[in-house]
């Protein structure tokens, strides 16, 4: 059993360079992104661990693939040597609740996931998709560092953090908090085209898809496909 | 013809008073209280959906008052009786079926905000 991707949100990443967790715009960056994130000074070269002798010196009009490893650290670039072939895997950084942890393993069973950050069996782990709809990680995944390196935790045992929503009469468990129109329709699955309506104890409140809104639970909402016209 | 109870329940969030009723064969729901858009006066009357086709329309939501609204509308009904009572009734369209309950009454309000 693998997780989901959370309504085909892209997942948060980061790159861990000296030890600093830099939370990057995509999985795919440009090293001088890198260097810029991390105010990297000029005299500095980047470097991906591997953990090796021969450890990947980057060069700074390189782009490079977090997928492929997003542990680094800068030396002296007097020190730099050239580029050599790095047989070692790269070493790999997951991130939860803004502590982080390194690992070899690309993948990594839920509970051993668990162990590796002391996290109490009954804490809900989220893989974190910056979406009001993110989902728990079950008990039994596998956790896959290339779907997404950052997690956050909440509650205790049994506790679910998230609330409860209603869209056209169906409930939804989200995440309190800002939201926008247009991610509420994603998770009620409405077409962008249509009408979203906030039913404020019958007081009909349309909601643009850009407007944001604090959800607490229990919010209620209708959906309309605006396509009446006069006869 | 009966609506599934997900869609009454529905409508009840909306209206809370909501009571189903029937004439001959035709069914309605009451919607006692039914709050409208800004802008309208009154803010608050008593609607009466069909939701069946009527009249050649998909659906019709009548009202218990005219009422007058930002936006003008050929209120075409203005005293039909139906279910004992008398109502009123702006000519729209909703050139959709399928719609729900409470879809057909969004539908309907948001003529007149």
């Amino acid at each position: 059993m693998t997780t989901k991707s959370s309504l085909n949100a892209a997942p948060r990443r980061f790159a861990l360079i000296n030890d600093r967790i830099i939370t990057a715009p995509k999985e795919v960056v440009p090293v001088s992104v890198l260097r810029a994130l991390a105010s990297i000074a000029a005299d500095q070269v980047l470097v991906r661990d591997h953990g090796s002798p021969n450890d990947m010196v980057l060069d700074d009009r390189a782009t490079v693939d977090l997928n492929d490893g997003n542990v680094f650290y800068t030396r002296a670039r007097c020190d730099a040597t050239p580029p050599a072939a790095c047989g070692s895997p790269a070493k790999l950084a997951f991130a939860v609740d803004d502590t982080f942890e390194l690992s070899t393993a690309a993948e990594l069973p839920f509970e051993a996931f668990m162990a590796l950050f002391g996290l109490e069996a009954g804490k809900q782990l989220f893989r974190d998709f910056e979406s009001p709809n993110d989902q728990p990680v079950a008990p039994g995944s596998v956790l896959r560092f290339k779907d997404g390196p950052v997690f956050y935790t909440r509650g205790g045992q049994h506790h679910d953090a998230r609330v409860e929503i209603t869209i056209d009469g169906v409930k939804h468990k989200v995440a309190p908090g800002k939201t926008s129109g247009a991610d509420l329709k994603k998770i009620g699955n409405v077409p962008l085209a249509d009408e979203l309506i906030q039913n404020i104890g019958g007081k009909l409140t349309p909601l643009a898809d850009d407007a944001t809104l604090c959800i607490a639970g229990g919010e209620e909402f209708v959906s309309h496909p605006r396509c009446g016209a006069s006869s | 013809m009966s609506f599934p109870p997900d869609q009454i329940a529905e409508l009840q969030a909306l209206v809370p008073g909501v009571m189903a009723c029937r004439e001959g064969v035709v069914s309605y729901f009451l919607l006692p209280g039914l709050q409208l858009p800004a802008g309208c006066t009154p803010s608050k009357v008593d609607a009466l959906l069909c939701p069946t086709p009527r009249d050649g329309y998909e659906s019709r939501l009548f009202f218990s008052q005219l009422v007058t609204s930002t936006s003008a509308r050929n209120w075409h009904v203005t005293n039909t009786r139906i279910v004992d009572r008398q109502w009123c009734a702006f000519s729209w369209k909703t050139n959709k079926t399928g719609l729900r309950l409470a879809q057909m009454v969004v539908e309907h309000l948001c003529a007149i905000k």
